[in-house]
Formats: structure tokens, C-alpha cells, sequence
């Protein structure tokens, strides 16, 4: 809670060194503590926790009374709802943050920026969390220990956001007509092993005001979502089998 | 394990013994299904209820032992609050160290505290993991007292060990398992109290063998 204060004051003092598109760079930061809070959340509260409950024992309390997947499930409840909660209250905080922010640029500062655009941040940030967290859920249903879990966790999201940049330029027309046609397939396979994170490009636009393509939301959307729910029916799957 | 074969007889006291490492806890885990076989299953008559007391029952720290019990009557639905505070009694819990956090108990005090969970969802069976280890010779006692007090009341039970003291004062029969298998089927009840001490060593001298 003390985080999304930080945050929002950060997002404020940070703007204010700018005399220039003020309300772009606090939203900028707010983006960034949102989308930060919301993968850190996901990342080391649910693997802590899993992590605990498999290698520490918590989950024999449970299993003789429910089945696995009820149990694998309500936990990944919990922790969406915890998640939810925090996002919701950075929304907020960040809401109040941009209302100072827009009561204290000039017209030509605000670029059309509404206090919509928190909840739009907000909801983007929320997204790439579970995305991070269905990517945990996967690797806690085989890993068997907490640094294990992490270590793992933590290196599939970072080459989720490293990866783009670096399968655009092995995708690219050049590279493709020079390399042989299953290496090809082989690296577009690679490249959708892992998730969409381009929720930071919508958040681009957020921040400058600019009109979000219905087309390029909705396939965000579906991307994001066909992701998570996949990535989290495997978890479910292997948790179901693993040893304990 | 391998080739382990075992029907447990309703209401019973079944011991399982052998050293470290010999497959007791797997043998459990099989049977509760946290381990997978690669082949064979293991069946229990419908509508069992089974409670489960871990070797490492890593009871959440910050919550006291009054809702670990309340946790355990709702998820098994078995019983009321009225009577989960009774478990507490029934497992020799002071009211005063109810509300506590578990973070304050001693290992005894916590063991207890799982065994009152375990027993929450009025289990028809009852799975102990070394349920004494690392306690003092009071605190054994009085779990045997427990565990027996239990049994009287037809729950059913198999309790892995390797404190052979204990599983010759509370079991019926015992299992010796080495290496993964069952090598050797005692009947506790064919003896007489007499022989308890002799039957004490001839344990100790197969966990001794075994364990060469």
C-alpha cells in the first residue's frame, strides 16, 4: 500500500522536472509503477507461496479434503484476488496523482490525457500480471523448490519482454530469405512459446493521447488472455501428476 | 518401491518400520495419491474419510492453533465449531494457548495442533507420518495415550515409525520395509505383554539387519 503512494508521488516530483508534456511523463511513471508492482506481485508473493505450500508441506493440509486442481485453483484465486487489490488501489492513487497533475499543466500539456487513462494503464498492467502469473503457475506445477521456482519464473518473463526485440530482427524479410525453411519455422516457434507483452505499446499511447485501434486492443486482448489460460491448463495438468 | 503389496484391515493399528530412507513416507504418499506409481493403485472403500498427520507439518506460524482446527472442520464439513474446540481438548491443548499464534508453541505443542487437524474431518482412517519424532518421553506418552484413545473409538490407523518402542506399545501389527519393499510381516497381538521387550528387540535386530 505504501508502494502505490510512492508511486504516485514519484510520478508527480518526477513530471515536475520536465517543463515540457508533464502529464506524458507522469504517466510514464505511473505506468511503470503499476507495471512493476503488478509483475513483482505476481512474481514473488505467488512463488513464495506456491513455493511454500509444495516444498514446505502447507499443501498436505489441503489435499486430503479437495481435489488437486480445486486446491491449485483456489490459491491462484487468492492471489488474484490480493493482485486485483493492489492494482485497483494503484489505479486510485494513480487517478488522484494524474487529477493533480492534469489541475496543474497547461492545456497544451494534457494532449487530451483524461483520468480514464489510469484505468486503461491499470487494467493493461493487470493484464501482464496474470499473464507473469499463469507463467508461475506453470513452472511451480514441475519445479521443485522455492529458488527453483523463482529463478525459473523470473527468467521466463524476462525473455518475454527481451524476446520481441530480437525475433524482429531474426524474422526480418532479409534473415528469412537466407535461411533454410524449417530454421525459419523454428524461430517463429520460439516466438510464440512465449506471451505478448506489448501492453507497454498500448500504455505508449495512453500516455500521449493518441486513439487506441480497436483491432490492435482486441488482438491484445485475445492474445493475452488465449496465453494465460493455455499456459495455466498445462500448469494444472503437470501439478496434477507431480509428485509432492 | 517395488512389488509392495498391503490391504490394512478396518479399525486396526498398523505400524510401518524401517530405517531412513527405506520407503516408509513413500509408501505413505502413494497410498494419500502425492505420489504418483508408475504402476499399481492403491483403493480405499468409498466414503472413507482419511486424515493425514505429515512428518513436517509446517502449520501456518501466524495463525493460531484454534483456526487451524476451525480450518479443518470446514474444509472436511464434518464437524462444528462447538466440537473442533473439543479437539483441542481432546489432544491436551490448554484453553489458555488457544488463540495463540503457533509461532509461540513448542514442537510438541504444534504436533498436537496438527493432530487435531487431522482428526477435524472425523477421519475413519488415520495416516501418521512419524508423529513423534522429536518429542520428549511426556509428550510420547501422552500422544500414544491420544492415538489410543482414538483407536478405541474405531479410526483406523498406520502410523510409519522408526521408534520401535512406540509402534510395539501402539500397533497391532507391523510392517518392516527395507529397501522399498515389505520384507517382513509382524503380528504384535500373537505376542504377549511379556514378550513385548523380546518382540522389542527382535524389531531392533531386523532394523539393525535391514539397515546393514
Amino acid at each position: 500500500m505504501a508502494s502505490t503512494a510512492v508511486i504516485a508521488i514519484g510520478a508527480i516530483i518526477m513530471s515536475n522536472l520536465f517543463l515540457l508534456d508533464t502529464v506524458k511523463v507522469q504517466l510514464d511513471f505511473l505506468w511503470l509503477g503499476m507495471s512493476l508492482l503488478g509483475i513483482a506481485y505476481a512474481l514473488i508473493i505467488a512463488t513464495g507461496m506456491l513455493g511454500q505450500d509444495i516444498t514446505q508441506g502447507i499443501a498436505y493440509l489441503f489435499l486430503p479434503h479437495m481435489q488437486r486442481h480445486a486446491y491449485l485453483l483456489a490459491r491462484i484465486l487468492g492471489i488474484i484476488a490480493g493482485l486485483l487489490l493492489l492494482l485497483t488501489l494503484m489505479t486510485l492513487v494513480s487517478m488522484l496523482s494524474l487529477a493533480w497533475g492534469l489541475n496543474h499543466s497547461s492545456a497544451a500539456a494534457i494532449h487530451g490525457v483524461t483520468l480514464w487513462a489510469a484505468t486503461i494503464l491499470g487494467s493493461v498492467a493487470l493484464l501482464q500480471s496474470l499473464t507473469v502469473l499463469s507463467i508461475v503457475t506453470f513452472i511451480c506445477s514441475w519445479a521443485s523448490g522455492p529458488i527453483e521456482m523463482m529463478l525459473f519464473s523470473s527468467a521466463f518473463t524476462g525473455l518475454a519482454y527481451l524476446l520481441p526485440s530480437v525475433m524482429q530482427a531474426m524474422t526480418s524479410h532479409v534473415v528469412m530469405t537466407q535461411i533454410p525453411g524449417w530454421t525459419a519455422a523454428l524461430i517463429h516457434a520460439v516466438d510464440y512459446l512465449f506471451p505478448d507483452m506489448t501492453g507497454a505499446q498500448l500504455a505508449l499511447s495512453v500516455a500521449h493521447g493518441l486513439p487506441l485501434p480497436p483491432i490492435e486492443i482486441s488482438w491484445f486482448l485475445i492474445a493475452q488472455i488465449g496465453y494465460m489460460m493455455t499456459l495455466s491448463a498445462i500448469g494444472f495438468l503437470l501439478f496434477a501428476r507431480r509428485d509432492l | 518401491m517395488k512389488d509392495v503389496s498391503l490391504r490394512l484391515p478396518a479399525g486396526a493399528i498398523t505400524g510401518l518400520l524401517g530405517s531412513n530412507g527405506a520407503g516408509k513416507s513413500t509408501l505413505i504418499k502413494c497410498i494419500l495419491g502425492l505420489i504418483q506409481p508408475d504402476s499399481g493403485s492403491s483403493e480405499r472403500d468409498d466414503g472413507n474419510r482419511l486424515g493425514y498427520l505429515p512428518e513436517l507439518a509446517n502449520l501456518p506460524p501466524s495463525v493460531s492453533a484454534w483456526n487451524v482446527v476451525r480450518l479443518g472442520s470446514q474444509l472436511s464439513h464434518a464437524i462444528n465449531s462447538h466440537e473442533a474446540a473439543a479437539l483441542l481438548s481432546r489432544v491436551c491443548l490448554d484453553e489458555q494457548h488457544w488463540r495463540k499464534p503457533l509461532r509461540q508453541f513448542s514442537k510438541g505443542m504444534r504436533q498436537r495442533v496438527a493432530l487435531a487437524y487431522a482428526i477435524a474431518g472425523d477421519p475413519q482412517w488415520l495416516i501418521l507420518d512419524e508423529p513423534m519424532s522429536g518429542l520428549d518421553a511426556m509428550g510420547r506418552k501422552q500422544f500414544l495415550d491420544i492415538l489410543l484413545d482414538l483407536n478405541r473409538q474405531g479410526v483406523g490407523m498406520l502410523v510409519c515409525s522408526h521408534i520401535v518402542p512406540d509402534l510395539v506399545r501402539l500397533c497391532e501389527r507391523v510392517l518392516l520395509i527395507h529397501q522399498g519393499k515389505i520384507v517382513e510381516h509382524i503380528d504384535i497381538l500373537e505376542h504377549s505383554m511379556a514378550e513385548a521387550e523380546t518382540l522389542e528387540n527382535r524389531l531392533m535386530q531386523i532394523a539393525c539387519y535391514s539397515h546393514e
